[in-house]
């Protein structure tokens, strides 16, 4: 090397070392810097090719329907950080629409026809978690035999014909609004820190970040596995009956197909955001806005009339952008 | 028998990682046909140094050339082709393949290129050639998995060996050998030498270094100290270099024992490779167990903590009769567990060190329910200070830590349990000597604390100079029982043998 080049590369190399030593919690850390980038990036494409989109009842339109996916994303959040997945989604969601419908319709107290639809699917996952703990089934496994279960008893249950026309009070938690802001919006916010919450500052968090990352060590250093498995699932059922109640309440009906597919936005807004699908890394806050990645795009590509089907191409590269990049960072 | 012109020449490489420079301007060079050995405490530099020459690390500055020209590799195949093979200590072999597959993988004769159908016998014939010259006879098509590791590590350098790669960078290969696979390994890279190869060797132990090596090159937290002809250096001299002071002469550690202070007792264990078990620890005992690699001794650890089921067996602690059905009960008994692999089995390696030490242990740290970072953290940098960590903060993720650190932060989680009773395995494996020594002192205070320490170590040194008492496993049982005395080495590796 040149007498210049050494100086170049060791003024570089200077560079490089602040930038090491700044950076170093940055490596430690899912990289949500670049997606909370990439939602403004996208935000600005679609304002600048269609006029209506950064209109205040487009943005809300989006925050709405955001808040479905963050609600169950959450609960998968917590599932792959535990290194386990849940194909579950949909059909527990469901499943529990159907319950809350159900009840409604025989008059039962609003609030307690809510509460059997969340403790139905609390219990359905908690069945996941008791098949992926003490059976030891792969969650993969498990997780898919229960969504067929669920569905097929969705399905029964219901003759398969939806439920129409649910009481106002009920409706509320879909259309209703506080102050300016819409009540899905705040019950995701509020599950949204909750799940932050449960995942950094409880035991089970903790516990489900041990499992994920190494659960021989985990269980070495004496979590019950078995237990915290059965927790973990049953937290991401809590959330995917929230999910229900949000989109029963916005849809006035509950029907026995509702949320197929639903447990790919999940998983998809989790590894957007950073989550790890090997487990033991893990954000709700990317959760988060990898949900409203998700949502906007859809809003965006609606407006500008992209069919559906290419809706679902695109949607597709996005993930796979993600999780290629979040390689590439982690090199 | 060297040559005087090097064949390669590392000059000035500097790599940084996050928080931490691992090499820092070092050089390195190699010559045809000898053995070099490149020495250093854990977290020296070596790996990364290796890693580099193989190409799945680039330096962030410095350049590589071999015979005069500058090399880059942008990834290991480069490397390979330039004549490097790499063959790391968790020997990097597909399982199920036999060992012809093994040795030429990625690189088959085909028949009919365009379908890529192997030629089988084209296959085993040049594999049998490349095993033929290292002078091994065995069966090629067995899976490799079914082989001993000895037998697998040798299978590794004939793949590196089928590419005729001018250089090989073995590391640590004698880890899992006994005294005989050493020395048939020590044989045929002398062979390999003297057919004009250069071979890299790394590894803790100087005795076979010195035994084996023609140079050596010594790293210490990545600065190179120095290169020698081993014939002009002692092994003294070497490890004042890799840890920048005089070790102390070693000393032998005992303790005061009350006979009744019986802390655990063990009665008829039986498991998968345990036979009939029975012994005592006392309180503030360091009982040692020594034996070969696959005489039970990891099995016995495993079934006393209830990380595995044994098949019969009592375990009384402190006088009473306990079932221990799970780690957790065990735990809740007051046990702990350094196990013998830290990376898969003590440590979550993608989470903090202060996450590490309260693993399963968060009632200490929670105020109002919830887990307290602070606090976390805290306990942490307490035990940073007893236990004398290097890190550099409590939010560190453990695999940034050198093995002697990552050791450290499992003892923590041990003590953060007030753990009674400790059952070591291997705790000072792949560790430096400087940290080993650190980890000696630790042990032996808390035996004087009543703490009862059991203590598995393929050590002979080591176990004499820590236990109270030693007891000697061989295929599955108890083989022997010394109080050990210095001139009883033979007595002890004659019962473990």
């Amino acid at each position: 090397m040149t007498e210049k080049q050494i100086t170049q590369q060791k003024a570089t190399d200077k560079h490089k070392e602040e930038l090491a030593d700044r950076s170093k919690w940055a490596f430690q850390l899912p990289q949500s810097a670049g997606i909370v980038l990439a939602l403004i990036l996208l935000g600005g494409l679609f304002t600048f090719l269609s006029p209506v989109f950064m209109s205040t009842t487009n943005i809300v339109n989006i925050l709405v329907q955001s808040s479905m996916t963050i609600v169950i994303a959450t609960g998968a959040t917590i599932v792959i950080a535990s290194a386990g997945i849940d194909l579950s989604v949909g059909s527990v969601l469901a499943l529990s629409g159907i319950f809350m419908a159900m009840t409604l319709k025989a008059e039962w107290p609003v609030g307690l026809c809510i509460l059997v639809g969340l403790l139905g699917s609390l219990l359905i996952g908690a069945v996941n978690g008791w098949m992926v703990g003490k059976v030891k089934i792969t969650p993969f496994i498990a997780t898919l035999a229960m969504m067929s279960v669920a569905r097929a008893v969705a399905y029964i249950i219901t003759d398969a014909r939806p439920i129409y026309g649910l009481p106002a009070a009920f409706r509320y938690s879909g259309t209703g609004k506080i102050g300016p802001v819409p009540v899905p919006g705040l019950i995701a916010i509020v599950v949204a820190i909750i799940g932050h919450l449960i995942l950094e500052r409880t035991r089970a968090g903790r516990n489900t970040l041990a499992i994920g990352g190494n659960e021989e060590a985990a269980r070495l250093s004496g979590v019950n596995v078995g237990r915290a498995q059965i927790i973990i699932y049953a937290l991401a059922g809590l959330a995917y009956g929230i999910g229900a109640l949000i989109m029963t309440a916005r849809m006035n009906a509950a029907e026995p197909m509702a949320g197929s597919g639903l447990e790919m936005d999940a998983i998809a807004a989790a590894v957007i955001g950073g989550t790890s699908l090997a487990g033991g890394v893990a954000s709700v806050f990317g959760t988060v806005i990898g949900s409203l990645i998700l949502a906007t795009l859809r809003n965006g590509l609606t407006l500008l009339s992209v069919q559906p089907y290419f809706q679902q191409l695109t949607i597709g590269i996005v993930i796979v952008a993600a999780v290629f990049l979040d390689k590439i960072r982690s090199r | 028998m060297t040559t005087s012109e090097p064949i390669l020449r590392m000059t000035a490489i500097t790599k940084r990682f996050p928080g931490i420079k691992a090499l820092d301007d070092v050089d390195f060079s190699l010559h045809a046909g000898e053995i070099h050995a490149l020495l250093g405490a854990n977290g020296a530099g070596k790996s990364t140094l290796m890693k580099i020459l193989c190409g799945s690390l680039k330096a962030d500055s410095g350049e590589i050339a071999m015979e005069g020209r500058t090399l880059t590799f942008e990834e290991p195949a480069d490397a390979i082709s330039a004549g490097i093979s790499y063959v790391p200590q968790e020997l990097m072999l597909a399982p199920t393949l036999s060992a012809a597959r093994n040795i030429l993988l990625g690189q088959e004769p085909l028949r009919f290129k365009a379908l890529g159908v192997i030629d089988e016998k084209a296959l085993k014939a040049q594999a049998q050639e490349v095993l033929d010259r290292l002078g091994m006879h065995i069966a090629i098509n067995r899976p490799v998995q079914e082989h001993a590791v000895s037998t697998q590590q040798m299978i590794a350098i004939a793949t590196a060996l089928f590419r005729d790669s001018r250089i090989l960078v073995l590391d640590e290969p004698t880890s899992s050998l006994s005294e005989a696979e050493i020395e048939r390994l020590f044989a045929i890279s002398r062979k390999l030498r003297d057919e004009g190869h250069a071979i890299v060797f790394i590894s803790h132990h100087l005795d076979e270094v010195f035994r084996i090596a023609d140079r050596l090159t010594v790293l210490r937290d990545g600065v190179f100290q120095g290169v020698f002809t081993v014939g002009e250096t002692t092994q003294d001299d070497v490890v004042a270099l890799m840890v920048g002071r005089r070790m102390d002469a070693a000393e032998s550690y005992t303790h005061e024992i009350r006979e009744d202070d019986v802390a655990l007792r063990v009665s008829h264990l039986s498991s998968d490779g345990v036979v009939d078990i029975s012994f005592e620890v006392h309180r503030g005992e360091v009982l040692g167990i020594f034996g070969q690699v696959g005489s039970g001794r990891t099995e016995t650890l495993r079934a006393i903590f209830g990380a595995d089921r044994p098949e019969r067996g009592e375990i009384d602690i402190l006088g009473e009769r306990v079932s221990i059905r799970s780690p957790q009960d065990a735990i809740f008994q007051g046990m702990g567990f350094i196990t013998e692999d830290r990376k898969r089995q003590g440590l979550v390696l993608e989470m903090s060190i202060g996450d590490n030490i309260s693993l399963g242990n968060y009632e200490p740290v929670m105020t109002r329910g919830l887990v307290n970072p602070r606090a976390r953290n805290h306990v942490a940098s307490t035990y940073q200070k007893d236990l004398q960590i290097k890190m550099q903060d409590p939010n560190q993720w453990v695999k940034y830590l050198s093995g002697g650190n990552q050791q450290k932060v499992i003892l923590a989680k041990w003590l953060n349990r007030h753990s009674k009773i400790l059952l070591m395995d291997e705790p000072t494996k792949g560790i430096d000597v400087g940290a080993k020594q650190e980890f000696y002192a630790l042990i032996n205070a808390l035996a004087e604390q009543g703490v009862a320490i059991l203590m598995v170590s393929s050590e002979l040194n080591e176990v004499m100079m820590l236990s109270d008492r030693i007891l000697v496993m061989k295929d599955g049982r108890i083989n022997g029982e010394f109080i050990p005395e210095s001139g009883m080495e033979e007595a002890i590796l004659a019962k473990a043998l």
